[in-house]
């Protein structure tokens, strides 16, 4: 007879219900999105006009070259600073993994406003050399340029993890067997970097394809302005709806593309470093390696923030009214959507770990979907939702933290479940056995169990909503500016001195809430199963 | 309750009666693997049991199930003359006054060793209680200690002193020594009987070691796939296992097939007298499995005059261990045949392969229906 395992146990009735509500309003966006696209008959209406497809091909044009030119800027980033002797490498290795934390408006505004055909980079150099006008930015160019610029870490960070487990003896032995340098790249590092380059290059894809702010303020239409334009301009929601489905599926499209080359680019088991790999002399190369680092942060990193002093400068008197206002309210719907985002995720967390099945499975997909979903497509739908179906929450603080909780769910799931994986089921057990009721089990062990998890949950969510754009132009109520609107509205009204002020409180913000959260706390050592 | 308490004066402190439970196989009740199929078990009050068995016979699920960290399928566990299973009753894990040591001790890594003594027994007067617990376990200059700062054997006497706090009806332990490398185990296991039996607590242990069933226990329960096989004091055990599975799963013995009037048996090395079966009744009669403990059996010389019940066999190995020397003989049939000679009869000779002797049992032996 074989032991019973716990999975078979069943969760309780309140863990159940619970993982029920949860689901459902993962699912309530999407479904409703596609009620209305296919029976208001907008997903037809769409498909058959021209444009759509001028849409949907620059959407997928921009979403490919993004991530190529991310894994084209990530990869050699990653080599030069895991791998070589590139002097500062240890400063360059945090520095290029922070253009992650710019938003995509405000590098967008920054960039437009100072490497435009008549902006500060040309005001600079017309003295010296008389041009007139710079190569034009909107459109396509700027829209690459500053998605790659945001997006590159992620295969970066992804490369470089790859590179600190990479067993360097693989290479020397290709070496002994005769390949010389090139040969050993393409047929030894470079399959065993193709899971990062290929997760990093998906992340970068996903970004893109649910960008709003980069787009929209570079003037490149893709789904998501269109979209926007739709319902603000013509108010005309079948339209809308329809090319939110199809942005659904182009998204979907990516996930399916991804998931057929990763199942081939598995890393070989066992493929773990034996042996610290040695680093490349660079010589004379290295001036041409810190030219490279250098040439992507000025433009990723210290033009967002230089260009933002000069405008502040520059900026007329009262550029700055209502920005502590705004940051109050940027604080205060961030922490609800923190909380609630994060109480929401210990159910799916606790269904997930600790009772695993076909049902918990299908709730964690579930749950994910929200996140898949671009921000301005969740906004969408619950906008149509309440007009529609409850016209008591349109316009209501309640559906703004809806959104960003459904939008950032998974967030919160991952560092919870990473700390309830390793706890064993048997302390709850035992705090029942010594009498301990739900609240006091819950309250005592539980939680400070599973307390570094629920911080960084909240960290991140918070974090994540302080910089949303798009689903809070769709749903905060009128008046509710936050940081992240008073930009990019700012910016498309070319006030760049109130844009440039609320950019940088905004920085401020992100990086002091950073700095609290990443502060060093007393590790507790999780008790092993 | 009160009356029922009154009136328990003989009953036992833990009491399980036809406790039955199958688990879920694919989202599907399996009716062909129980884990527990009518389980009667009753703990005199002051006493230690030992549920002895294989891992997956239903040890642990048993111990759930009187904890109530599990429900069952049928059946009663009552607790003091208290009902806390039983149809259409389920007295919550919290309300039980069962305590539990868990194999893997369970203690709750953010709290020292006396918070987590004192979980229990909240309020001040509990940490007077629990600081008590901890020293009566030898422990009180770890109290501020976290259980990752504890060496194995300090985690298991916190999880011990932290499950004895509330003062439970009964304490349950479930394979608590397994986590304890071998030699510290001997010295371990002896401190927490003599604790348990000080503190004249009523508890279940749950284990897979037969030398640890016997070495500690008042009572052995013998539980194999889900059935109580024997239960008795541990040398009624060891003469009589209960079943063939039993005598199987205890080890240390020989089948020879024979045949029986109710009395004796005539087996390959002779007669044999029946020890009558462990549950009363007559001994079965014609075809039956005989049963010749390794320690049972003495080994002589063959001396000329053939005896009743005593066989002759050709030793064919003899492995002198010390303390004893293990030997196998081979039987006029072909069979092999094992016993264990003590050293005091060594000492008259060591036997080599080669030899002839002749085998008696050394009393009379159970037998099995064949």
């Amino acid at each position: 007879m074989s032991v019973p395992v716990p999975s078979i146990r069943l969760p309780s009735r309140r863990l159940r219900a619970a993982g029920i509500v949860v689901a459902a309003m993962c699912l309530l966006p999407l479904v409703y999105l596609a009620g209305r696209a296919v029976a208001g008959g907008g997903l037809f209406d769409v498909l058959l006009r021209e444009r759509s497809f001028g849409i949907a091909g620059r959407t997928l044009l921009l979403t490919a070259a993004v991530a190529l030119g991310s894994a084209g800027l990530g990869l050699p980033l990653a080599w030069l600073t895991a791998r070589t002797d590139l002097p500062g490498r240890r400063i360059l290795t945090g520095l290029l993994a922070l253009p992650l934390a710019v938003p995509s408006y405000v590098a967008a505004f920054t960039v437009a406003t100072a490497l435009g055909p008549r902006g500060l980079l040309q005001r600079a150099l017309e003295p010296f050399t008389g041009w007139e006008r710079l190569p034009e930015i909107y459109g396509f160019p700027g829209a690459f340029l500053v998605l790659v610029l945001l997006n590159y870490p992620y295969v970066y960070l992804a490369a470089r993890a790859r590179f600190a487990v990479m067993d360097a003896s693989l290479e020397d032995a290709a070496r002994v067997l005769g390949a010389g340098r090139w040969r050993r790249f393409r047929r030894v590092t470079l399959p065993l970097l193709s899971t990062a380059l290929l997760s990093g290059g998906l992340l970068a894809a996903l970004y893109t394809l649910s960008d709003f702010g980069a787009v929209s303020l570079l003037r490149y239409e893709t789904f998501t302005w269109a979209i926007y334009n739709q319902v603000r301009g013509s108010l005309d929601r079948h339209t809308a709806a329809g090319l939110a489905l199809l942005l659904v599926f182009a998204t979907l499209l990516v996930l399916a593309a991804a998931s057929r080359f990763e199942g081939a680019s598995r890393p070989a088991p066992g493929a773990v470093q034996a042996r610290p790999p040695r680093l490349h002399r660079l010589g004379g190369w290295k001036w041409a390696g810190l030219a490279l680092a250098s040439g992507v942060l000025l433009p990723a990193l210290v033009l967002p923030v230089g260009v933002c002093l000069y405008w502040l400068i520059q900026a007329p008197a009262g550029a700055g009214t209502g920005l502590f206002a705004a940051l109050g309210r940027t604080g205060l719907v961030s922490l609800l959507a923190a909380v609630a985002t994060t109480a929401l995720a210990i159910p799916v967390a606790f269904l997930t770990v600790r009772f695993p099945s076909k049902r918990s499975s299908a709730l964690r997909a579930i749950s994910h979907i929200g996140f898949g979903l671009p921000g301005l497509v969740v906004g969408l739908s619950l906008v149509f939702f309440a007009v529609n179906v409850a016209p008591f929450l349109y316009q209501t603080l309640a559906l703004l933290v809806f959104a960003y909780a459904v939008h950032m769910l998974p967030q919160a799931i991952a560092p919870v479940e990473a700390t309830l994986g390793p706890l064993s089921p048997r302390l709850d057990d035992a705090a029942r056995s010594l009498g301990a009721r739900w609240l006091r089990r819950h309250w005592r062990i539980t939680l400070p169990l599973l307390g570094p998890g629920l911080a960084s949950g909240l960290a991140l969510v918070f974090l994540t909503s302080v910089k949303e754009l798009p689903a809070t132009l769709m749903l905060a109520p009128t008046g509710y500016s936050t940081l992240a609107t008073t930009v990019w509205s700012a910016a498309e009204n070319v006030e760049l001195g109130r844009a440039a002020a609320a950019s940088l409180v905004l920085l401020l913000f992100c990086a002091a809430t950073l700095l609290v959260v990443l502060r060093p706390g007393r590790p507790l050592r999780p008790a092993v199963r | 309750m009160s009356g029922a308490e009154a009136g328990a004066v003989g009953e036992a402190a833990l009491r399980c009666r036809a406790i039955e439970k199958r688990f879920l196989s694919n989202g599907r009740l399996d009716p062909d693997r129980p884990v527990l199929a009518g389980v009667d078990l009753d703990v005199p009050p002051g006493s230690l049991t030992a549920v002895l068995g294989p891992s997956g016979g239903g040890k642990t699920t048993l111990l759930r199930i009187v904890a109530g960290l599990e429900t069952a399928d049928a059946g009663e566990v009552r607790v003091l003359g208290r009902t806390v299973t039983g149809t259409g009753v389920f007295v919550p894990p919290e309300s039980r006054r069962v305590g539990l040591v868990f194999q893997e001790y369970a203690l709750f890594p953010h709290l020292s060793a006396l918070e987590n003594v004192a979980f229990g027994v909240p309020g001040p007067a509990g940490l007077t209680k629990a600081w008590g617990a901890l020293q009566m376990v030898g422990l009180s200059e770890v109290a501020g200690h976290r259980p990752h700062e504890l060496s194995g054997g300090e985690q298991q006497r916190v999880a011990l002193a932290r499950a004895l706090a509330p003062e439970p009806a009964v304490v349950l332990l479930d394979e608590p020594f397994s986590n304890l490398d071998a030699p510290r185990r001997a010295g371990v296991r002896e401190e927490v009987a003599q604790l348990l039996r000080r503190l004249d607590a009523t508890a279940v242990l749950v284990t897979h070691d037969r030398e640890e069933a016997f070495l500690l226990a008042d009572q052995v329960v013998l539980l194999l796939d889900g059935r109580v096989v024997r239960s008795g004091r541990p040398e009624e055990l060891a003469r009589h296992p209960g079943s063939r599975a039993g005598a199987e799963f205890l080890g240390e013995t020989n089948f020879l097939p024979g045949e029986s009037d109710g009395k004796s048996a005539l087996c390959e090395i002779g007669r044999v007298e029946i020890l009558p079966p462990a549950s009363g009744g007559e001994p079965p009669r014609g075809p039956v499995e005989v049963l010749l403990p390794l320690d049972g059996l003495l080994v002589e010389p063959f001396a000329e005059e053939d005896r009743a019940g005593s066989a002759v066999a050709v030793l064919t190995r003899a492995a002198f261990h010390g303390a004893f020397q293990l030997i196998e003989a081979r039987l006029p049939s072909g069979r092999s045949i094992a016993a264990r000679s003590p050293a005091r009869e060594i000492w008259q000779g060591l036997l080599r392969p080669g030899q002839r002797v002749g085998l008696r049992p050394a009393g009379p032996v159970p037998v099995f229906p064949a």
